[in-house]
């Protein structure tokens, strides 16, 4: 997963995919799922893939990056269609769903900043849900910047031989328990960052600004703040 | 192989519909009980960095197998039983939108993950309380392997539902069995893998802050626990 990547090519590019509405391309995702899961036809479905292709390449996306992300699906349908006696049409059609599918949720994260995404989410999830999606989407970057530099100290240190799997196994788990208590004290600090800013309960994300694209918790009820 | 997150337009309709159902009540019921201030204040920051963590778990690749990591047992035992759904929601909804699972799959999909860490979390800590820290890294490489096998084998059991709905190039039924004997030769890899990472990492935090470990999850994530009383 190339979150930071996507979240890049979401927030720093200005195609004509990023200027559409979020809506429609959230209508558009809706429709080619249906279509996914209604059809078997192979040749109706390498049709609608191909045409999500091409989307992405007058879109200016990273081909490459859209077809690796696409292609994740195929570990679990290549396999289904190795091991069973589906034939070649019902074994190409499976393939071709979950790549399709997946390539349309690619496109739209590809083009629509997780802030926006989540800002429609927030009619049908729950705010502490949604509340959590926001400040996962923030933590993430954290996170992943902090596991960065451990993974980059422990190649230039050389500990991480796969000639020694165990050993290898307990340096990066090392890394990952220093992660994992890094997270901990991080929660801490956002419940005080919460806490004085006066969360009443509800995080409102909405359009980020070009300069800005992190949600902020919505003034409450506190005077401090 | 342990985590096979699956996509879109393979399951029947009506399994992925019954998966959004459990998936939605379990959310229902969690977010609920959850949600009440000031506990919503406590339990918002640590459900988001355990969530996040997790995703940052997940890009670890292990190349040669294109397999990764979950780390579903300790992010549930964190977190703990109650608000390991919310969290399994929203990894599900993160990775659906990576092309990392799919959206119509993503209430079976999260119900697995959820079951990992509920399971896993009440797993080791029963344990622990029985036999202490002292051999906490066994302890968890065995708990890890116990979820993994029994959710392997329910993605198992979902997906043999396909059986009925797809017709072969004979027009017969489907047969699962080697797809299933494949995935249970592949699969114990992966569970070794997690395991063992997953009991490294306890063996550390024992080490380091073994209160993580023994502390009701839903008293952590803030210091000042009595701001809103």
């Amino acid at each position: 997963m190339k979150i930071t990547t996507i979240d890049y090519w979401a927030t720093s590019k200005d195609g004509f995919l990023h200027r559409l509405s979020p809506r429609v391309k959230a209508m558009g995702l809706i429709c080619v799922i249906a279509a996914v899961v209604v059809l078997w036809n192979p040749v109706a479905l390498a049709c609608i893939f191909l045409a999500l292709i091409l989307i992405a390449v007058v879109g200016k996306l990273p081909l490459k990056l859209v077809l690796s992300l696409s292609a994740y699906p195929l570990i679990f349908t290549a396999l289904l269609a190795l091991t069973t006696e589906l034939g070649s049409s019902a074994s190409i059609s499976i393939m071709l769903k979950g790549t399709t599918a997946a390539c349309a949720c690619v496109l739209l994260t590809l083009t629509t900043p997780y802030p926006v995404i989540f800002s429609m989410t927030r009619r049908v999830l729950p705010r502490l849900v949604n509340d959590a999606l926001l400040l996962t989407y923030r933590t993430l970057f954290i996170l992943g910047d902090a596991l960065g530099n451990l993974m980059r100290a422990i190649h230039l240190r050389g500990a991480l031989s796969w000639r020694h799997p165990l050993e290898a196994l307990q340096t990066v788990a090392s890394a990952l328990g220093n992660l994992m208590l890094f997270s901990v004290s991080l929660a801490e600090a956002d419940y005080d960052i919460l806490y004085m800013r006066g969360y009443d309960g509800r995080i409102v994300p909405g359009e980020p600004p070009a300069s800005d694209a992190r949600p902020t918790a919505r003034s409450g009820n506190r005077k401090e703040d | 192989m342990s985590h096979i997150h699956l996509p879109d337009g393979i399951l029947p309709v009506w399994v992925w519909v019954i998966g959004w159902i459990i998936a939605l009540a379990w959310i229902f019921i969690a977010n609920r009980i959850a949600s009440p201030k000031p506990d919503i204040l406590r339990r918002l920051p640590l459900l988001a960095v355990v969530s996040a963590f997790m995703l940052v778990a997940m890009s670890l690749e292990i190349v040669p197998l294109a397999y990764h990591v979950n780390l579903s047992v300790l992010a549930g035992t964190l977190i703990g039983p109650l608000l390991s759904p919310i969290a399994a929601l929203i990894v599900e909804i993160v990775l659906a939108f990576v092309g990392h699972g799919g959206i119509t799959v993503a209430g079976i999909n999260l119900v697995l993950v959820a079951l990992e860490m509920t399971l896993g979390s009440l797993l080791l800590r029963a344990l622990i309380r029985l036999f202490g820290m002292k051999h906490i890294g066994l302890i968890g490489g065995i708990v890890t392997v116990i979820t993994l096998a029994i959710s392997t084998s329910l993605m198992l059991g979902v997906v043999s539902t396909i059986s009925g709905s797809i017709p072969n190039h004979e027009g017969g039924m489907v047969s699962l069995k080697v797809f299933a004997e494949t995935v249970y030769v592949l699969g114990p890899i992966g569970w070794l893998i997690e395991a063992t990472l997953t009991g490294f990492i306890l063996r550390y935090i024992a080490s380091v802050r073994p209160s993580l470990l023994t502390e009701n999850p839903e008293r952590k994530g803030g210091r000042h626990e009595n701001h809103d009383d």
